[in-house]
């Protein structure tokens, strides 16, 4: 298939999925939940208090792409299950950028979530303050990775759904 | 019914089982992160595992092991100024703002911090104690640690950063304790770094804020402890930037000062133990106990990007509120911060300071066991 019509085939069925209220509901809770899972990772870190030195539209977009992606994982899950074809969706993925953007925007000059991590599997004091250093002096570009990771495994995604929906379903006892 | 559709419609129900099933995992899963995340914090619930400065051990360190320091030692006296990082007086805007760095208190500007009255801190510490500041105080754990003992008096040890936020906060805190068992002759205007909210802080001397270094020493004297002070530094304009620990190491050790030598040795050993490892700054000590954070965390309310009132205040704003903290809650937050990091102390030399008499600081010592 020609790049353009692929590319139109993720832009159906992106339209597919968000034209089911289920899919944007699912969508909306999936976005909220990452946003509090951030600013509990936050907020844990910062003595109870929400305190961050990124501007938040980092927050905000990296709970919606992480949400896009998990909606798109919940779709393809759905829709391998109705055609009976086995396929692993990319939902975990999003998971664990919003993990690791909400310790990465966490992480400040202190930074007892990142460092409680890193002294448990067995990283010295000089791991630990090169990682602290590292990780609060480049924010911004680590959460951009993150959202970027996310938003190209949503298109990854899209491309495997219509592939998975082009399969004909397995008929067994034939 | 034929066997096929038969089949089908068990294969459907089956799939809308699964599916369910599906759904059902990913809430699951996603309160399970949540619950994963919040036990990794707690530190007392997580496996106490060693980890040795150079190597991976997984025994525990006992407590008796670690090295017992009674030095005898001169304290680093800083310099007044710093050729290469001087004093700016131009106004600048807030958030990117240099105004009076490096500056040196006046005398009615000092007198605030060494001169504070005791019913500030009693007033601060009842509230405290009432659990009026929720969050914003005495939100890390004190840790027990033997004493790092310098000329026959315990120690206060301060590693923190200049460029840091937290530090930033905290430095009026500690002052403000700091003052209660002897006094500063100078302090300075600082800020923290431009990405780290550029707050109007204090600095314990001259900060090389131009420079990717450390600061060393401090103008405080006190009959009842010492303070060894090492605060990092990176270009202030940047955010906030931590040198790694062993670049750290080589600068305190070209100090060739004795205490300040013995007294990172004392953190890189206490750092074996996860409870009192560095966790980033400020990582303190207070005579007996240690804090691997903040003890004082008002930066006020956020009000924008990033932005905090702390960010838009001016010293002189912050020093005001510091004079009289009646109808301010940074103020009494810090004054409330200082009486924990007091009673510490107090704990730390058998209460023999005039100050070890208020009863909030009584009540906060039995309160929370030091």
């Amino acid at each position: 298939m020609p790049k353009n019509a692929q590319n139109k085939m993720r832009y159906i069925f992106l339209k597919r999925i968000f034209s089911s209220p289920i899919m944007v509901l699912a969508f909306a809770v999936i976005a909220i939940l990452y946003y509090f899972l951030i600013h509990f990772l936050i907020t844990v870190s910062s003595h109870g208090l929400f305190l961050i030195t990124l501007p938040s539209y980092f927050i905000y977009m990296l709970s919606l792409t992480s949400s896009l992606l998990m909606t798109i994982s919940i779709y393809q899950i759905h829709i391998s299950l109705k055609n009976r074809i086995l396929a692993v969706g990319e939902g975990a993925t999003s998971a664990i950028t919003t993990i690791a953007g909400g310790l990465i925007t966490s992480c400040g000059c202190s930074s007892p979530i990142l460092s409680t991590i890193l002294y448990g599997i067995g990283v010295n004091i000089i791991g630990v303050s090169g990682a602290i250093s590292f990780v609060a002096s480049n924010q911004e570009w680590l959460i951009g990775i993150a959202i970027l990771a996310n938003l190209i495994l949503s298109y990854y995604s899209l491309g495997k759904l219509y592939r998975l929906h082009a399969k004909k379903p397995k008929e067994k006892g034939r | 019914m034929p066997k096929n559709r038969r089949i089908k419609k068990r294969q459907t129900e089956t799939s809308k089982r699964f599916v369910r099933l599906c759904y059902l995992a990913i809430a699951i899963s996603m309160i399970a992160l949540i619950i994963s995340s919040y036990s990794l914090l707690t530190k007392g619930e997580i496996v106490y595992k060693t980890v040795y400065i150079n190597g991976t051990g997984s025994s525990a360190l006992p407590k008796a092991s670690y090295a017992k320091y009674n030095i005898t030692s001169s304290l680093i006296t800083p310099l007044y100024y710093l050729p290469n990082d001087p004093p700016i007086t131009t106004n600048m805007t807030f958030g990117q703002r240099l105004t009076g760095i490096n500056t040196q208190l006046n005398s009615s500007e000092l007198s605030i911090i060494n001169n504070a009255p005791d019913s500030y801190f009693e007033k601060a510490g009842a509230m405290y104690l009432n659990g009026t500041f929720g969050n914003l105080v005495g939100g890390v754990t004190a840790n027990k640690v033997p004493p790092f003992i310098v000329n026959g008096k315990p120690s206060v040890i301060y590693l923190g950063s200049i460029t840091c936020f937290f530090c930033g906060e905290n430095r009026w805190a500690m002052a403000l304790a700091l003052s209660r068992f002897g006094n500063f002759s100078a302090l300075f205007k600082g800020y923290s770094s431009f990405g780290d909210s550029n707050f109007p802080t204090l600095y314990w001397a001259p900060g090389r804020y131009n420079q990717s270094s450390d600061d060393f020493g401090s103008f405080y004297n006190s009959k009842y402890l010492n303070f060894i002070a090492i605060d990092d530094t990176h270009p202030i304009r940047g955010g906030f930037a931590l040198n790694p620990i062993s670049i750290i190491e080589e600068n305190v050790n070209a100090t060739g000062n004795t205490a300040y030598i013995d007294s990172f040795s004392y953190i890189l050993n206490l750092s074996r133990v996860q409870a009192t490892a560095f966790q980033g700054t400020p990582y303190t000590i207070w005579g007996d106990y240690q804090l691997g954070g903040a003890d004082a965390v008002d930066v006020g309310n956020s009000i924008g990007n990033n932005e905090y009132q702390l960010t838009n205040m001016t010293h002189a704003e912050v020093l005001a509120q510091l004079s009289n903290p009646n109808n301010s809650s940074f103020g009494l937050v810090e004054y409330a911060a200082a009486d924990l990091y007091v009673a510490m102390i107090c704990s730390s030399i058998n209460n023999n300071a005039p100050v070890c008499s208020l009863s909030s600081i009584k009540a906060i010592e039995s309160a929370n066991g030091y």
